[in-house]
């Protein structure tokens, strides 16, 4: 509650920025050739890599090993959480040839750091909940959001998004309790929504309904929090919102508390990252005649609410959580915004002498 | 003789200048205001000095030797429109075009006679006023014959002819108006065009002399007469153009201006673009199914003031939604040249590389419009199977219908595409025919329909005989679909489909380029294609090719990060985009572009950064290495 409170403080219109000197961030680094990559866990130990012949690998201690072969051209992603128990895996086939947006790809699921990896379903944009113990994922064609308890391959329900739109929606979905899914939607006239969906009841509640059209909603969790932000589509300049539940006993419906708004078109791409940190992509200058913008990752730290502005390179698009270790993509090269940058060395360290 | 003002009054007008007692006007108008004044009483004192020894120029011993007085030049610059004087300066032909065309004038007014030197057949240096008529047919026509075919083309009998002839197309950019400009400018034909807008602006208030005045009404009369057959004659667009070029002749800028300042939407009214570019979103946001020109006019209204009404047009022919607020739209499609007035359903492509690719065809070859059925996405299906066809490359299309062939109890499968796309063999219900035909007996000539899942109804008579295949049109693209056959009332089962469309737009490995549509496009086609990969590049590109288009492949999540989430290291979902155009203004610049998603009448404003970051993202994960950004010549 007295975090909430302080929360409700935070609403600044006019923000005071501070901004690092001198950013120059560490480039992320490896062994293998960076563009092979799908995964590396933050210590480094075990890498997952994309193989010509169409496999994906496991490597670790000097050993590689394939854990799915397909054939040539198919593309994997790689996704955990937090919790570090599951990892998921999107096969894609013909990545280069098959370009249809709403392309249904296999969600395999297998332990982390595992070898072994399950079909679960078809969809995209696989993502782990409570403890990796339930997964969810979406079907753009069916327009349904999976979900799947792991342990009971029985328990899988569905959720059926409405008619919109935007053909190429896809919703943002967190699991508040083993009975309770949050996601979002847009109706038909271009509005977003936050909606509840009780597993057990099979009914639907609007969490929050936006005021305009044109906005979409992100949503991140995690441990006791949940962050929601309002960011502009493109050019629609609705400006931007975040809010923010945090709770102490079980999180609530509802119960947002506003702690940034401004009427800057934030591109949001936001990540809940560890000891209560939100990162996002800052806009810092727009031309909003040509629709140019000049954009940065900024973190937002609670319950402080300070933001800092982490880049400078004037162009910053996408924000990526690998394994705790934040990142910035841009171009061909990665950032690093938060953990080890890695090391593209492959001198083995010296054994430590004892003392005579 | 190029007209120099400077070098004109340093040899007519003594120095320094005698400034007047009084002044109306402070400042620099001071200083116009004496020249004028000074210029006017030179004038008279030479017309009535020259007076006293009228000449007819029938001495004249060279023709090409005769120059206008120097006075004479003045009064016409100080006292002709600075567009005409732009005209006139281009050589001494054009200048006495202009004069022919009395776009010219002195202090009197309109030229009726003209101060002139030359010298005799005596070899004496003569200054004489003559009548403007004597100084056409005896020196004009001789100097510059090509005038005389010039006035018989703008005879009325031959107007239509004249019109047909001469290119009044609107500029889609900034680019393309330059060229327009110039390209009037350097014809020797506009002289007599702005004389028309003249005569037009003139008579446009209709009489003015009274009728006591029977002279100078007989000639209204006639003007009015003249003018009226001309407005018949030239469209509302046309006039709009002569008017604008021939008020900013002298201004290449003010004359662009006049097209890209002017609302898109606007044009629209006006009929100078066609309203498919916004009947959608009208319907959509004025909630009005019906179409006329009341309701276009209401939209217009609406699209001026709420620049939220242009995001969403209708479902049906959407694509990434929300399209950019009505500024921008207006911006861009004001600075777009893809021909682009049809529609092609994104939210129905299930492979982008065909929608863009379609579109660039459809660009290039200037494609008529042909009879399609289901929904609107098969029109880029058809294009490209065509074009693939054409070039004897149709293997590349994966997407087909299986069978059984009875007599030799093998396998055939035969390309298709999910609707109609005239009669292309690849058509839904060609390959339906075809197959019910061999297997079913049914006639060679049998018609198929398509009929969507929420139209059908076995109990009505129509779908109770023939043949149907119905499609849920909310799970339908081009090269998969939700569907099944009925024939006579019995739904046709066994028949196998191989979905999706996979091929190679840019080539992906050196074995099969020769597949990909970009090599089928150059090698085949015979279209020059140019890697772009700096922003001054682009703007050479556009600036020699004002109609040019760019194509590209961009990773999706760096090429519209507002719509597509990078959640996965090194994620890149491929798209494919058209650039047409580019706004400037100081040293920024955004680049008008479609991505395959996007609703081909809404392009959006993109930073080269952006489209720069899409392209070089997407050439590290390509298989090559390529760099998937080319200018198609």
């Amino acid at each position: 509650m007295r975090f909430t409170r302080i929360l409700s403080l935070m609403v600044w219109v006019a923000w005071a920025l501070p901004v690092e000197a001198r950013i120059e961030l560490p480039k992320f680094a490896a062994k293998q050739s960076l563009e092979n990559i799908r995964f590396m866990t933050q210590d480094g130990r075990y890498t997952y890599s994309q193989k010509r012949s169409g496999a994906l690998s496991m490597a670790t201690s000097f050993k590689s090993v394939d854990v799915l072969a397909n054939p040539p051209g198919t593309n994997y992603a790689v996704t955990s959480s937090e919790a570090r128990r599951k990892m998921v895996v999107e096969v894609e086939s013909q990545w280069h040839q098959n370009m249809d947006l709403n392309k249904i790809n296999d969600i395999m699921v297998g332990a982390f750091n595992g070898v072994k990896f399950e079909k679960v379903g078809k969809g995209r944009v696989p993502r782990l909940h409570l403890d990796d113990e339930w997964l969810t994922w979406f079907d753009p064609q069916e327009k349904v959001i999976h979900v799947q308890f792991l342990r009971t391959p029985d328990r899988h329900h569905v959720i059926r998004l409405g008619k919109k739109n935007n053909g190429f929606f896809f919703p943002e979905v967190v699991m508040l309790n083993p009975e309770t899914i949050l996601y979002t939607d847009i109706n038909d006239k271009g509005f977003s929504a936050l909606l509840a969906w009780n597993l057990v009841e099979k009914k639907m509640t609007v969490v929050r309904k936006s005021e305009v059209s044109g906005t979409r909603l992100e949503l991140c969790r995690r441990d006791n929090m949940i962050v929601m932000g309002e960011f502009s589509y493109d050019d629609t300049n609705r400006g931007t919102t975040i809010m923010v539940q945090a709770w102490k006993d079980a999180p609530r419906l509802g119960g947002f508390t506003t702690v940034y708004r401004v009427s800057d078109n934030d591109l949001g791409q936001m990540i809940c990252g560890a000891n209560n940190k939100l990162w996002f992509v800052k806009t810092m200058s727009e031309d909003r005649k040509l629709n140019i913008r000049e954009t940065e990752a900024a973190l937002m730290e609670f319950p402080s609410g300070r933001i800092t502005v982490k880049s400078e390179l004037e162009r910053v698009t996408n924000l990526i959580d690998m394994d705790g270790r934040i990142l910035l993509p841009l171009r061909e090269d990665i950032f690093v915004l938060e953990g080890s940058p890695g090391s593209d060395s492959d001198t083995l360290k010296a054994p430590t002498r004892s003392a005579p | 003789m190029l007209l120099a003002p400077s070098l004109l009054f340093a040899q007519s007008i003594p120095t320094p200048l005698q400034a007047p007692d009084t002044s109306k006007y402070p400042g620099v108008y001071e200083s116009f205001e004496k020249i004028i004044s000074f210029d006017e009483q030179r004038f008279d004192a030479k017309a009535k000095e020259l007076a006293k020894a009228p000449q007819t120029l029938a001495d004249i011993k060279d023709v090409q030797q005769v120059d206008l007085d120097p006075d004479f030049m003045n009064s016409l610059i100080l006292n002709s429109p600075s567009a005409y004087l732009k005209l006139a300066s281009k050589d001494r032909c054009a200048f006495y075009n202009t004069l022919i065309a009395d776009l010219l004038k002195t202090k009197e007014g309109k030229v009726e006679r003209v101060f002139v030197q030359y010298q005799n057949k005596q070899d004496q240096n003569i200054t004489a006023v003559v009548p403007k008529q004597d100084f056409l047919n005896k020196s004009v026509l001789q100097a510059c014959p090509e005038a005389s075919s010039l006035i018989s083309k703008f005879q009325i009998k031959v107007m239509d002819q004249t019109i047909r002839e001469t290119s009044f197309e609107i500029p889609s950019n900034i680019e393309q108006c330059e060229s327009t400009y110039l390209t009037w400018l350097g014809d020797s034909k506009t002289p007599y065009w702005c004389q028309i807008h003249e005569l037009l602006e003139e008579t446009a208030q209709g009489p003015t002399v009274p009728a006591s005045d029977f002279r100078r009404k007989k000639a209204e009369d006639s003007r009015i007469a003249v003018a009226k057959i001309l407005r018949g004659k030239l469209s509302d667009v046309q006039q709009d153009f002569l008017k604008n070029f021939c008020s900013n002749a002298d201004n290449s800028k003010s004359f662009c201006s006049e097209f890209f300042a002017t609302n898109f939407f606007s044009k629209i009214v006006e009929k100078t673009k066609p309203d498919i570019y916004i009947k959608d979103i009208c319907q959509e946001a004025l909630g009005k199914a019906v179409w006329s020109p009341m309701v276009l006019k209401e939209c217009v209204r609406k699209l001026r003031l709420e620049q939220e009404a242009c995001f969403y047009g209708s479902h049906e022919n959407s694509g990434l939604a929300p399209q950019p607020r009505c500024d921008h739209l207006s911006l861009a499609l004001n600075y777009s040249s893809l021909n682009a007035e049809y529609d092609d359903c994104p939210r129905y492509s299930d492979q982008m590389g065909i929608t863009n690719m379609a579109r660039v065809l459809r660009h290039i070859d200037k494609q008529p419009m042909v009879p399609f059925q289901g929904f609107c996405s098969v029109l880029s299906a058809g294009t490209v199977f065509e074009f693939n066809k054409k070039y004897d490359n149709e293997e590349v299309w994966q997407a087909a219908m299986c069978y059984q062939e009875p007599v030799e109890d093998v396998e055939r499968c035969l390309p298709v595409f999910f609707g109609n796309y005239a009669t292309s063999t690849a058509s839904l219900t060609t390959v339906v025919n075809e197959i019910l035909f061999r297997t079913k007996g049914a006639a060679k000539d049998a018609k198929c329909e398509i009929v969507k899942k929420t139209d059908w109804n076995p109990n009505i008579l129509k779908y109770r005989y023939g043949c149907q295949v119905i499609v849920d049109e909310n799970n339908c693209g081009m090269g998969r679909c939700d569907y099944k056959i009925m024939f006579n009332e019995k739904e046709i089962k066994g028949l196998k489909i191989k979905v999706g469309l996979p091929l190679d737009y840019f080539p992906t490995d050196l074995m099969n380029e020769k597949y990909s549509q970009t090599y089928i496009l150059q090698k085949d086609a015979q279209r020059k294609m140019k890697i772009v990969n700096t922003l001054p590049g682009m703007k050479n590109f556009f600036k020699a090719n004002p109609k040019g288009i760019l194509h590209g492949i961009g990773c999706a999540e760096d090429l519209q990060p507002g719509f597509f989430k990078k959640v996965t290291f090194n994620q890149c979902s491929p798209l494919p985009f058209i650039i047409d155009g580019i706004v400037s203004e100081g040293d920024r610049s955004a680049l008008i572009t479609r991505s395959a998603a996007d609703n081909i009448h809404a392009p959006r404003l993109i930073s080269w950064s952006t489209i720069y970051s899409a392209v070089k993202t997407y050439q590290y994960h390509h298989p090559v290495k390529q760099w998937t950004l080319y200018a198609i010549y």
